[in-house]
Order: C-alpha cells, then sequence, then structure tokens
C-alpha cells in the first residue's frame, strides 16, 4: 500500500483494462502498395499485402475499380480508403478478423432478411 | 480452450497429484521430476484430463496476477496520521476513486460476458460444438521449432542445455523441428519418448494410442525408459519419411510400423491449417474444401446457394469466421444439427 491507500489498487487494474481494450481492436500498420485496378484483383492483393484472410461475392464486383493505396497503414484504414466512392462495402469479423466485401446493395437484402426473422 | 467442472476427475488423490504438478511445473522441473512428471501422465489417462484441467486453472490465474499492482519495500508511517494531506481529501474524492473499480468491474462483465453471448446464441449453439471449430493454434518455441497443436491439444516445454523436452499431454500436434544436432528434440507422449534432430513429425495421443507419423527426417520412437537410460534387449524403431508407427500403450507397449502412401499422408495430416485461396467458384466448392479439412461439416440447406459464386482467401481452420461473416454479409442463416454440423440457408428462403 501506498501513500494514495487502497484507490490506485483499483485504478491501475482500470488503466490496464482500458489499455487492453484498446489493444483488442488495435491493428499494427502494414507498408501496402496497391494500385487502382480491378476489384477482383485488387481485394485478392489486400489480401496478400496485409496477410488478411477475405471474401467477396464476385459478380457484385464486377467493372468495379477500388481506389489505389501506398503507404503505411492498418488494414482496415487500407480497405476503406480503397473503397471510398466504390458501390462495395466491408465488413470485419470482430473474432477472426476476415473481411467480407460487397456490393452495397447487400444490406437491403439484409433488412429484407431482418425483416424475415422479426415475422418468425 | 473451454474446460469446465464436467470434465473435472472425480479421484480427490488424482486432483491432489494433478495440483501439485501443476505448482511444480510452473516453478520449473528438474530433469528427475520431468521423468516423474511424464511416468505420472503415462500411468492412466485421467491423469492427463486432471493436468489439463489444473494448467487450465493456473492460466486463468496467470491472468488475474497481471492485474497486482505494485508493491513498496518501505512503509509510509504517517500515511493515515491526522494532517496527513491524503488522509484530509474529501469524501467527493473518495467517491470518485470508490466509483472506478465499480465501473471497471460492470465494464468488464459488460465486455466478457454480454456482447459474447448476443454473438453466439444464435449460430454456435453447444460448447463442445464450439470448441470443434476453434483455430488450430501454431506456437514457436525459443529455439524456432513450429508446432502445430490440433483443437484440444495441450503441449508443455521443458528446455534444457542437453535437451528440448515437450510433453504432448493430450491431443495431437505436428511438430517442425530446428535443426541442432547437439540438442536432441524429445517429445514425450504418455510415457513414450518421440526424438528428432531436424525433422518434421505428427504425433496424435487417443486413449491408450500413439501415433507417428513422419514427414521429413528420420526419428526414433521408444518407451521413454530405454530412450533415456539405454535399456538392452529393446529396438527402438527408427521411422523414415512415410513412416507410421502405432503403439499401443500398456506393461509391455506394443509398436506397428507401415508405410502411408502420398494420399493417404494428405488425409492423415489434413488437420494442419492451409490457405485457401480461390477466385470465382461455387458455393459448393468452398462448402467441401472446409469439410474436407475440418470435423464441423457445412451443409447447404438451400439449392440457391449451391451455385452462388465467391471468392476469397481463408485459411480452413476458420470455418467460425467464415460462417459468421455469412449470415452477417450475405444474407444466410446458420443453424447447428448436433455437435458437427452446420446448415447454411438463404434467409430468403425462410419466408417462403
Amino acid at each position: 500500500m501506498n501513500r494514495f491507500g487502497m484507490s490506485n489498487r483499483f485504478i491501475l487494474p482500470f488503466v490496464i483494462y482500458l489499455f487492453a481494450l484498446s489493444a483488442c481492436n488495435y491493428q499494427g500498420e502494414i507498408s501496402l502498395s496497391i494500385p487502382e485496378g480491378q476489384a477482383s484483383y485488387t481485394l485478392k492483393e489486400f489480401s496478400k499485402q496485409a496477410n488478411v484472410e477475405i471474401v467477396f461475392n464476385t459478380p457484385s464486383v464486377v467493372d468495379v475499380r477500388t481506389n489505389a493505396v501506398v503507404g503505411n497503414m492498418a488494414p482496415i484504414a487500407a480497405i476503406e480508403l480503397m473503397l471510398v466512392g466504390t458501390p462495395l462495402v466491408f465488413e470485419r469479423d470482430p473474432e477472426t478478423g476476415v473481411f467480407a466485401v460487397t456490393s452495397n446493395q447487400i444490406p437491403d437484402a439484409a433488412k429484407d432478411a431482418d425483416s424475415v426473422l422479426k415475422k418468425q | 480452450m473451454k474446460m469446465s467442472a464436467d470434465n473435472f476427475p472425480e479421484n480427490p488423490e488424482t486432483e491432489r497429484k494433478a495440483a501439485d504438478w501443476t505448482m511444480r511445473i510452473d516453478r520449473g522441473l528438474s530433469a528427475e521430476e520431468q521423468d516423474a512428471y511424464s511416468q505420472w501422465l503415462a500411468e492412466d489417462p485421467s491423469h492427463r484430463e486432471a493436468i489439463a484441467l489444473y494448467r487450465w486453472g493456473w492460466d486463468e490465474f496467470d491472468r488475474l496476477a497481471g492485474l497486482q499492482t505494485t508493491h513498496h519495500a518501505e512503509v509510509d508511517p504517517d500515511l493515515l496520521a491526522p494532517g496527513n494531506r491524503f488522509a484530509r481529501k474529501s469524501r467527493l474524492i473518495k467517491a470518485v476513486f470508490a466509483a472506478i473499480p465499480l465501473a471497471a468491474a460492470i465494464a468488464i462483465v459488460a465486455t466478457v460476458f454480454w456482447p459474447d453471448h448476443v454473438q453466439r446464441e444464435t449460430p454456435f449453439a453447444s460448447k463442445a460444438a464450439i470448441e470443434l471449430i476453434a483455430r488450430i493454434e501454431q506456437k514457436t518455441l525459443d529455439d524456432g521449432s513450429v508446432i502445430e497443436l490440433n483443437r484440444g491439444a495441450i503441449l508443455e516445454a521443458h528446455y534444457t542445455p542437453e535437451f528440448r523436452r515437450v510433453t504432448l499431454v493430450r491431443g495431437e500436434a505436428n511438430f517442425e523441428v530446428a535443426k541442432d544436432p547437439n540438442r536432441p528434440f524429445v517429445v514425450n507422449v504418455a510415457g513414450v519418448d518421440v526424438r528428432a534432430v531436424g525433422t518434421q513429425f505428427n504425433v496424435r495421443l487417443t486413449g491408450d494410442t500413439v501415433d507417428v507419423i513422419v514427414s521429413e527426417g528420420i526419428v526414433s520412437v521408444s518407451p521413454k525408459e530405454q530412450s533415456l537410460k539405454g535399456v538392452a534387449g529393446f529396438e527402438a524403431p527408427l521411422l523414415e519419411v512415410g513412416h507410421r508407427a502405432v503403439m499401443k500403450l500398456g506393461d509391455t507397449p506394443r509398436f506397428d510400423v507401415t508405410v502411408l502412401s502420398a494420399i493417404e499422408m494428405d488425409r492423415e495430416l489434413g488437420w494442419q491449417p492451409r490457405l485457401m485461396d480461390f477466385d470465382d467458384v461455387p458455393m459448393s466448392e468452398i462448402v467441401a474444401a472446409f469439410n474436407r479439412s475440418n470435423e464441423v461439416q457445412l451443409v447447404l440447406g438451400d439449392a440457391d446457394l449451391e451455385g452462388m459464386r465467391l471468392s476469397y482467401s481463408l485459411w480452413s481452420d476458420n470455418v467460425e469466421g467464415f460462417v459468421r461473416l455469412m449470415e452477417s454479409s450475405f444474407g444466410m442463416r446458420a443453424e447447428w444439427r448436433g455437435n458437427t454440423e452446420i446448415v447454411l440457408r438463404d434467409i430468403r428462403s425462410l419466408s417462403r
């Protein structure tokens, strides 16, 4: 025990807890150099360079071009930049880190799905 | 690994011994203790279960230990004396400090329990099923040797200047051993030693059977006593690439050595995760690829899904992540059928 008495027994775990929370969401920066191009190619290139898993619906990326990304950044920041201004959106599985890329029309289907579930 | 009181050994003596070994392992085993420990593990399968449970519990305590505050050697004699500026803190400040741990506790409980339950409730029903789709673990030891641990496997490493010794307490593991001719790499499994210098091999412990498959180099297999003390009258089998040794444990261990074909090798070692990288393939093909590598089998509940075309780069053991994203991003619903089957359905078909 020190002059702060019992209080910092609890402050330290709390601070550690906050650090742990941020660490859970932290993805290290990596060097990426992905050219502008066809999404079917660039998304795979992103997966290779960022060393992450990815899955996407092939028909929904046909004729879609993604933005070039060059520099050090976290994978999630990189894919955000790649997809800005395209009809594609992404989701990242929080537990296993896999990225899913779909057309932004898919959420409508998901809405239908939600309404189906609610009716049941 | 998930553990519960359901798999707790009921023999108090076994429990006591397991607790004792857990403590000793934590402080480090001497060579004699290592021998005695290996022998105790080999005596009865329940010993391996018990040590697995206690090691898990000990690891959980380690996590708590990480939250300890620091202690100071010098005591502050005036800490509680009248007039001490810290003793004069207002009640408000004290209340604020008192509220912090409470807030932390609530936050921890909320984070650890609430979201997890919410996420897993729908697709992943049973605890046993969750363990079956856990990711396969890879460990790199101090010498650079790489070990893949199959689901549920437990391994302990005890390195000395003379030996690199590891104990496979439970399950299956694949070893890619870094070359070091001066320091043999020895895997002890239920009283059997598998020795290598620089090689790759697979060891599986199921009940009273030890199964060793060599995929690179040469290894020797022998009961621990012969291996360490050189007891005469026993010839340790030398296994080469493609050889498989199956040992029935007991008072007189029996070794059966066979040669596997390339196809058989692939099938036996297929549990190791591999990166599956495909462009524009039908869903039926993706499901088949996952099913070849996992005990949990995916089933397409709607014919419409079979033709859905995906491109992906996924590790073969990541069934969990794949299924979850199929639900959240691709309009599917996953349902467990028993503990080893997940049925994927097109959610729109549920309304038809």
